[in-house]
């Protein structure tokens, strides 16, 4: 409470004088196609969905320096699927982003530090849960026509509830339901290069360590190297949702058309491939179409 | 006596021209060039300034600007106008009309400078004193550029959307016309044309110039990569 006196009128000083309140600062669409919304290894496992989702974010910035900037970001965003109603979700998120640049010019190197909190709220409420991040990176101009960045994020996920525990044969250990408690870590390459004054073409090369969930049928060796496991409704009465340690790679391309100075529509592709202990893989594949326009 | 007579007549009509010569409007004694710049498609070209170098210097042509200040606003995350023709000399004030602040700067040899975060406008305005185009950004917002095109001559236009310019009240004489764009293929000096004023009408001038992609920071959003 302390701590609130100080921080408070610090913002409030800051914000009298050098707010500048963009609401809203962006607007989207975006309809997207999973081949394996699931993360499931056999094909009796594998399921697919489209969801369509509108997002917005707006907030306040505070230009600290010439150099410096400090953002306040509230982003909402909604997505309905079209079979698998219990992942309908609607997020609202807040975070506090930081930015460096070193020098004047487009082309100087940029940091930025963020740090922020999403609340995840699913129709199927056992995946109700509040999301925290924590991002540094780095992100270069190379040229008018293209540009680099670099980022490392940590990811803790905490859900709400914990479903009911899944009686399991003595013989087997036993298993925490907190299937929705995860925490990851993400590091990422990307980059963009205009090769058409309207087109721009991205790519982005992700790891990510940590817990990841899979829902499936009974499956003895995904059930061996899982921490979690509990009944997944949204997927069918027989579906259990399992979640593990794993490492995926993801690789994804996008070419983003401009539409006016403000507006893009950008098709993207993305493709991840996890893989746990016991010989576990699962391969998916995202299509995305975004629309977005920036005030 | 009548020798006499239209000698003197010849003296009047000698006098009324001379006259009429130092003292009547400038109009009537300048010429104007019409020009047409399209690109190599055969596009109308906007924002190409036209600059007239006379061949000999006259008294306008070798004095700096004597204008009022010109300014290039700062609208809604943009620049206007895109493209600013100024004589050498000429002031420009940079007001921000945007209820955030920007920092406009310039690293283009022409002219150096900088204007730290600020709103409003500034307390004094910048004179462009050395010929040559300035390239104008913004430190916070990446996509804002403009151009400041400084003339050595005080005789220049920039296109419309129709790819036109007319260059007004030139005294008679012999120019050199060129043209300049921010996406110009190669030398400014290629683009010469050598043209004749004649004391009254106009004289006609087309380029078809080449140019570059337009490639620049975009501001339309990207996903995943949230704005500045």
């Amino acid at each position: 409470m302390t701590r609130w006196k100080w921080i408070v009128p610090a913002l409030l000083g800051l914000h009298s004088v050098n707010a500048c309140a963009e609401w809203p600062d962006e607007i989207g669409v975006e309809l997207r196609f999973d081949d394996n919304v699931t993360r499931g290894q056999l094909d009796q496992d594998i399921k697919s969905d489209t969801a369509l989702a509108v997002s917005a974010a707006g907030g306040t910035g505070y230009q600290l320096t010439d150099n410096s900037r400090l953002s306040l970001t509230l982003s909402l965003l909604a997505s309905a699927y079209r079979h698998y109603h219990g992942l309908n979700n609607l997020n609202a998120g807040l975070d506090l982003t930081y930015r460096w640049k070193f020098g004047l010019g487009p082309y100087v190197p940029e940091l930025h530090l963020s740090g922020g909190a999403t609340r995840l709220q699913y129709q199927d409420a056992m995946r109700n849960s509040w999301l925290y991040l924590g991002e540094i990176g780095v992100s270069k101009r190379l040229s008018d026509r293209a540009g680099l960045r670099m980022a490392y994020q940590a990811e803790k996920r905490k859900s709400d509830t914990v479903a009911a525990p899944v009686a399991l044969p003595s013989f087997l250990p036993s298993l925490t339901p907190d299937v929705f408690d995860l925490t990851s870590h993400n590091l990422s390459f990307g980059g963009d290069y205009s090769f058409h004054p309207d087109y721009v073409l991205t790519a982005a090369y992700t790891i990510r360590h940590g817990d990841t969930v899979s829902t499936t049928l009974r499956n003895l060796p995904i059930l061996l190297a899982s921490s979690a496991l509990a009944l997944d409704p949204v997927f069918g009465p027989d579906r259990y949702v399992y979640k593990m340690q794993a490492r995926t790679h993801g690789l994804s391309l996008g070419v983003s058309r401009i539409i006016g100075r403000q507006t893009s529509f950008t098709f993207g592709y993305e493709h991840y491939v996890s893989r746990a202990e016991g010989g576990i893989e699962y391969k998916s594949n995202l299509v995305r179409a975004t629309y977005l326009y920036q005030f | 006596m009548k020798n006499i007579l239209c000698m003197k007549r010849f003296q009047v009509a000698c006098a009324s021209a001379a006259w009429s010569f130092c003292f009547s409007p400038v109009a009537a004694q300048a010429g104007d060039i019409h020009t047409l710049v399209r690109d190599k498609a055969g596009k109308e070209v906007a924002d190409a300034v036209v600059v007239a170098l006379p061949a000999y210097k006259t008294a306008k042509s070798a004095s700096s600007a004597n204008v009022a200040t010109v300014i290039v606003d700062q609208v809604k995350k943009e620049f206007i106008p895109y493209v600013l023709p100024i004589q050498i000399g000429t002031a420009v004030n940079f007001p921000n009309k945007d209820n955030i602040r920007h920092h406009v700067y310039s690293f283009s040899p022409a002219k150096t400078f900088e204007l730290p975060l600020y709103t409003g406008t500034p307390a004094a305005p910048v004179v462009f004193d050395k010929a040559g185009p300035v390239v104008l950004g913004c430190n916070i917002h990446d996509w804002m550029i403009s151009y400041i095109y400084v003339s050595e001559s005080p005789y220049f236009a920039k296109t419309g959307a129709d790819g036109k310019a007319a260059l007004i009240d030139l005294p008679p004489g012999k120019y050199t016309v060129r043209v300049w764009h921010p996406r110009l293929e190669g030398k400014e000096d290629a683009t010469e044309q050598k043209v004749t004023i004649p004391r009254t009408g106009a004289v006609e001038s087309a380029w078809n110039i080449g140019l570059t992609p337009e490639f620049r920071i975009r501001r339309a959003p990207i996903p995943g990569q949230r704005g500045y």
